[in-house]
């Protein structure tokens, strides 16, 4: 590869969400993890997000991770009011003072993150955007997201889904080239999610495994209970209706099977009916809803992970599950297929005959030690890691700011019209970016035309009003280490210990 | 206006900081148009007065022979003036008009904001009151209770802003020093090694 | 353990993973079907190159045409799932790009072939798109049922029907109001028709219950059909279908349970219709059917069934007229609250608030055969409940208590009991639902020629029109339908929410 011919720049880039801590979650989780991974290679990031109760104004968080919690009005599930221009005087402001050259935003139910997007790109930024989640194409919800979704992204530089199937939704849901579109999987914290007989210190690992051949874990008997964790909000989404369905089957055709089930919402109630109208209290463990630190104090407790979601971008709780070192039967839906190798999982249609029989399948595999659960953490240390999600962005990053040539981007190919290639490296005039966006509708593309024009104007009002030499900027998080002598080999070593 | 710092230390263990918005008078120009908005000030003070008595001349009593000449006055060229534009007007309006005016004859028209610091005594803040007529607003923190003194970062309006902030024991809110005027980054971090130098004699 | 301690454990070569063989069906296609044309499958560059999709689609060919493949891979939705699709026809852009997508699959397989997993680390960018696995799983309008012309105008009896009954009502109010009918004239003949129907509803019920002998054992022997047909209908595409009730097994399971256990429907209509009236019925409540203890002797010879269940037919004949008789009275005693309940309120105020709750009542009602939970997302007492209270309304602008009275139970006999009477109708009959239905286009037509002109000719002239202007307007709206099927374009795939598929409840 001749990656390491260039020059490395060092990127200032913001990641642009409504969604971050204090609010537990996988998109939230992903932004911090991403964002501390690539101010470990060297980069500067900072995050903009809406005030959370308690949190308002500049934090730092751990690593010098500067947090900007802009004092918004949230109408819904933390979700800001979609006001477009509003959020455009102080955006710019952030944008100006802390230099940034990248706007990456997170989620498409966030108002935040597209009206960064859109202001970026009329400020003169590169922009991408990150997918996290699958939606249809059928309700008059999606309906809307879906042209709000084509209005952001006709104009972005780049987006990176977490799936492939999540990419062909996107590809679909906004017309993008998918070439356009980058799939770079979420990833987990391995040393969070270890077995519970795994050595307790990285280091020796490290050292010698001799340690680790003492721990591994007893094989299971026949009659050992067998214990299936369920981790997941309990909404029709996540499949609670399968599990509810199955769980007395699968229990009255195993005597030694226990559940724990963690987790709370709205169908809680038909799940503890069940449990009392089957008597099943005794085999049953609710827990409740827990935090994500004790997710891996959960999960160590059983030996299958069981995930009847009914749609799934990705889903971030089997790698954990796997990495735990739970043997995983799950449904065949969304992006699931694509996230752990066969040999971790047993895939069930979302039916709730088939969940029974790939439970029971899954019981028997571990009853005659087929699967080598022991190893399931390494291999997932192996293939999902935050450094390497990390490693993959700044390349989007590079290629959209024209580090690496478009050919080596998005692959040079012989045959190819110029047009079809230009239109990828998305100049910033404002004729061309209205072009982009006329193409969205008959009526929507007239109605974003007008926004993207408004959206102008309000920026030379405010380069007129608040002239950017009054804006100070912002000075940066001091480094530890001296930058002149990080070398590639050393920001790698640098990301895989801290 | 430019904001400008004058960093005083009068004795080793004292230093004072003031930030101001107010022109620096450094020109004979400048010096020129001091004086003559003073003057202005004046005249347009007394001009308001001399209204104002005017339209209350029916009140005074004229038949009373005081020390001033009434009659003589309001029978003047200007005086008569003066009392057509008065009668002209409705009391409120000039009351009101009167009010605004005076008000601002008094306006400062610039803002001053100082911190003074003395070793083993505290700090003080200060912030000038926008009239003549008030005297400033200040705080003084004694040494004891200063946690720290920062630097950081707050939502302002449209904008995100630079502030100098003491944070006192036992106090939920930090005291924010030129709060009004919010110097530039520059500005706040010399202010703050010269704060911290001359509080905990150390070297910044 | 074998593998080096030092070392993390290799991990498998990657298994070429089918992904989401309930959609593939887990088979690769024979590669004949690959050339098959299929105009209802996307090609990658579909999805940014709206003008080849356009020009892809072609507008110019007959509409059935179009939509007889569809409905024959409905059938065979595996298959469909499974073909590829062949380049969009032309379009120089999108030949020239579909070329290009095809080149670099040729040039990249030779680093070796590209797995649709992310947890392998590939040697391909991450921009990466496979010409071939792209966008495999996308489906396009994969469960639509095409509409024909008299199915439809079939269907669409069961709307003319309760709008006429609704026509009927008010124009019976009406009526009443300016002294044409005597109120108490009204409602004595609602109360026989309502007999008379209670009467057949009861014959029909004994007939079929000896004919369904078979049937009715099947459900003994704990095959629970009748719980599961609220998620099978769901499944179901074509339960609705009235006219094929009885001959074809494929919609059959919904539809036995009407006639499996008659009496069952019976007693829940006849009590849960005093629910619905004056409280508010519970719309989550257990499918019908099990409370009543018919399961309870299942595995007893049919000589005892058939005694026990005489008995019991009984006990419900008796619990009807038990119930009738509450209502009957309850209602006489209301009536001068009702009377007087609204009187303060401006008549405009109660034109405008009864227009609405009848409006209500007809955009709410259910007009689903009766089965599958899926039918309606109104809670099927929302419509009566609207009924009652535009009654109930309009009662306060009655002279007399009588009045009320009448008017009260007339509406509850119109919007409670008659549409349970024509959902059953429909099931037994389906002649007699026709004649039903031109009855009572014919009945409402006229009566609204009287309202108007008055007399024997206004009656006659308003059945006429009433019954042309009412075909013409099914029509219309049948013909309206079916030609708007064409802008149907469901997109589906892999990133849809799954259906859950339960076989049974565990209650």
């Amino acid at each position: 590869m001749r990656r390491g011919v260039y020059a490395k720049r060092i990127v200032y880039s913001s990641m642009v969400s409504d969604f971050f801590f204090p609010q537990p979650g996988g998109v939230e989780s992903h932004i911090y993890q991403l964002s501390t991974k690539l101010i470990d290679r060297g980069h500067k990031v900072i995050i903009i997000t809406h005030a959370y109760k308690g949190r308002t104004g500049v934090r730092y968080l751990t690593n010098g991770l500067k947090v900007y919690h802009v004092p918004f009005l949230v109408i819904y599930r933390e979700t800001t009011m979609p006001t477009v221009f509003s959020f455009f005087p102080i955006f710019r402001n952030i944008v100006i003072r802390e230099q940034i050259q990248i706007v990456h935003g997170h989620q498409s139910l966030s108002s935040f993150c597209h009206e960064a997007i859109l202001h970026a790109r009329t400020m003169g930024l590169r922009t991408v955007f990150t997918d996290h989640s699958l939606f249809g194409f059928a309700d008059a919800g999606s309906i809307l997201t879906n042209k709000l979704l084509k209005f952001t992204l006709s104009d972005v530089d780049h987006v990176i889904c977490v799936s492939h199937t999540c990419k062909e939704n996107t590809v679909l849901r906004a017309s993008l080239d998918p070439l356009m579109v980058s799939v770079i999987p979420n990833a987990v914290v391995a040393e969070n999610f270890r077995p519970l007989h795994a050595t307790p210190h990285a280091n020796d690992r490290q050292s010698g495994g001799t340690s680790q051949l003492q721990h591994t874990p007893r094989p299971i008997g026949p009659n050992d209970i067998i214990t299936i964790v369920v981790i997941s909000r309990l909404f029709y989404n996540k499949g609670t209706d399968l599990l509810i369905a199955s769980i007395p089957r699968i229990l009255a055709s195993h005597p030694n099977v226990r559940f724990i089930i963690a987790g709370s919402g709205p169908k809680a109630i038909d799940l503890e009916q069940m449990l009392e109208r089957n008597v099943l209290q005794d085999k049953v463990e609710m827990l409740g809803a827990i935090r994500h630190e004790e997710v891996r104090d959960v999960m160590v407790r059983g030996h299958i992970y069981l995930h009847p979601s009914l749609t799934e971008a990705f889903g971030t709780v089997i790698v954990e599950a796997a990495s735990c070192g739970l043997y995983v039967v799950c449904t065949r839906v969304g992006g699931i297929p694509e996230v752990l190798p066969q040999h971790m999982t047993t895939f069930a249609k979302p039916e709730e005959d088939d969940i029974v029989l790939a439970t029971s399948k899954a019981i028997s595999a571990l009853r005659s030690n087929k699967v080598r659960t022991e190893r399931f953490h390494d291999q997932v240390k192996v293939m999902y890691s935050w450094t390497d999600v990390a490693r993959r962005t700044e390349r989007v990053y590079q290629g959209i700011s024209g580090d690496i040539s478009p050919q080596e981007f998005y692959g040079y190919y012989p045959g190819e019209i110029q047009e079809a290639g230009s239109d990828r490296i998305r100049n910033f005039s404002l004729i061309d970016r209205l072009k982009r966006y006329y193409g969205c509708g008959v009526w929507a593309g007239k109605l974003f035309c007008l926004c993207v024009v408004i959206d102008f104007l309000l920026y030379i009002f405010l380069e007129m009003l608040f002239p950017r030499a009054n804006i100070d900027i912002a000075r940066s998080w001091p480094k530890k280490l001296n930058e002149a002598s990080s070398t590639k080999t050393e920001r790698d070593r640098l990301g895989s210990t801290s | 206006m430019p904001v400008h710092l004058i960093s005083r230390r009068p004795s080793p263990t004292t230093a004072s900081f003031t930030v101001s918005n107010a022109s620096r008078h450094t020109s004979t120009t400048a010096k020129l148009f001091f004086y003559f908005q003073f003057l202005l000030r004046l005249i347009v003070f007394s001009g308001i007065i001399f209204l104002d008595t005017a339209h209350f001349r029916h009140i005074f009593s004229p038949r009373n022979e005081s020390f001033i000449p009434w009659a003589a006055i309001w029978s003047s060229p200007l005086g008569s003036f003066i009392c057509r534009i008065a009668d002209t007007t409705n009391s409120i309006v000039t009351a009101l008009a009167s009010a605004l005016v005076i008000y601002g004859v008094f306006l400062k028209g610039y803002t001053e904001e100082s911190l003074l610091v003395i070793r083993g005594l505290g700090i003080q803040t200060s912030t000038s009151s926008p009239t003549y007529l008030s005297k400033a607003a200040t705080r003084f923190i004694p040494t004891t209770e200063i946690q720290d003194i920062v630097i950081h970062e707050a939502f302002k309006g449209f904008e995100v802003r630079f502030y100098l902030a003491v944070v006192v024991v036992g106090e939920p809110e930090v005291v924010v020093v030129f709060p009004k005027l919010l110097p530039n980054r520059a500005t706040l971090e010399e202010v703050w090694r010269g704060s911290r130098h001359c509080l905990y004699d150390s070297k910044p | 353990m074998p593998s080096l301690p030092d070392s993390p454990p290799p991990v498998p070569p990657p298994v070429p993973v089918e992904t989401h063989p309930n959609r593939a069906g887990g088979l690769k296609p024979p590669p004949e079907h690959r050339a098959l044309p299929d105009p209802t499958r996307l090609a990658p560059e579909d999805a940014y190159y709206s003008s080849s999709l356009l020009r892809g689609r072609p507008g110019n060919t007959n509409y059935e045409e179009q939509l007889r493949p569809l409905s024959a891979n409905t059938a065979t939705a595996v298959s469909v799932a499974a073909l590829r699709p062949p380049p969009a026809v032309p379009g120089a852009a999108a030949r020239k790009e579909n070329r290009k997508l095809r080149g670099t699959g040729v040039r990249r397989r030779r680093k070796g072939a590209w797995k649709k997993l992310l947890w392998v680390k590939q040697s391909y960018p991450d921009n990466y798109t496979d010409t071939e696995t792209f966008l495999d799983h996308l489906q396009r309008n994969p469960r639509v049922r095409p509409y024909d012309f008299w199915p439809l105008m079939a269907d669409s009896t069961v709307i003319v029907q309760h709008v006429c009954s609704v026509v009927i009502f008010v124009c019976c109010f009406v009526g009443i109001v300016q002294g044409r009918v005597s109120p108490v004239s009204v409602v004595c003949w609602g109360s026989v028709g309502t007999a008379f129907g209670w009467v057949l509803w009861d014959w029909w019920a004994f007939t079929e219950h000896a004919e369904d002998k078979r049937p009715v054992e099947r459900v003994a022997e704990g095959d629970d059909g009748s719980s599961s047909s609220s998620m099978t209908s769901s499944v179901n595409p074509s339960n609705s279908r009235p006219n094929g009730q009885r001959e074809s097994q494929v919609h059959g399971l919904g539809l036995s349970m009407a006639s499996n256990i008659p009496g069952a429907p019976l007693r829940r209509r006849s009590t849960g219709l005093s629910a619905d009236s004056f409280t508010a019925q519970d719309p989550a409540s257990p499918p019908p059917g099990y409370s009543n203890g018919n399961t309870g002797h299942p595995q007893s010879q049919w000589s005892i069934y058939q005694s026990s269940s005489f008995l019991s037919r009984n006990r419900h004949r008796l619990s009807t007229i038990k119930s009738s008789f509450l209502i009957y009275f309850s209602l006489l005693g209301l009536s001068p609250i009702l009377k007087s309940l609204t009187k303060s309120t401006a008549s405009d105020s109660i034109w405008a608030m009864s227009c609405w709750l009848l409006i209500m009542n007809i955009f709410s009602f259910d007009y689903g055969s009766g089965e599958g939970a899926g039918g309606t997302k109104f809670p099927a007492s929302l419509s009566t409940n609207a009924a009652v209270m535009a009654s109930t309304v309009l009662a306060s602008r009655l002279p007399s208590t009588t009045h009320v009275f009448s008017l009260m139970l007339f509406s509850i006999e119109v919007f409670g009991l008659f549409p349970i009477f024509r959902r059953q109708l429909r099931h037994i009959s389906w002649t007699s639902h026709i004649f039903l239905t031109l009855a009572l286009v014919m009945v409402a037509g006229g009566a609204v020629g009287i309202t108007l002109r008055g007399g024997l000719a206004g009656a006659v002239v308003g059945s006429f029109m009433g019954s042309i202007l009412t075909a013409l307007a099914m029509g219309g709206c049948s013909w309206w339908l079916i030609s708007l099927q064409k802008y149907k374009n469901v997109v589906s795939g892999p990133w849809d929410p799954a259906r859950p598929i339960i076989r049974r409840r565990w209650d």
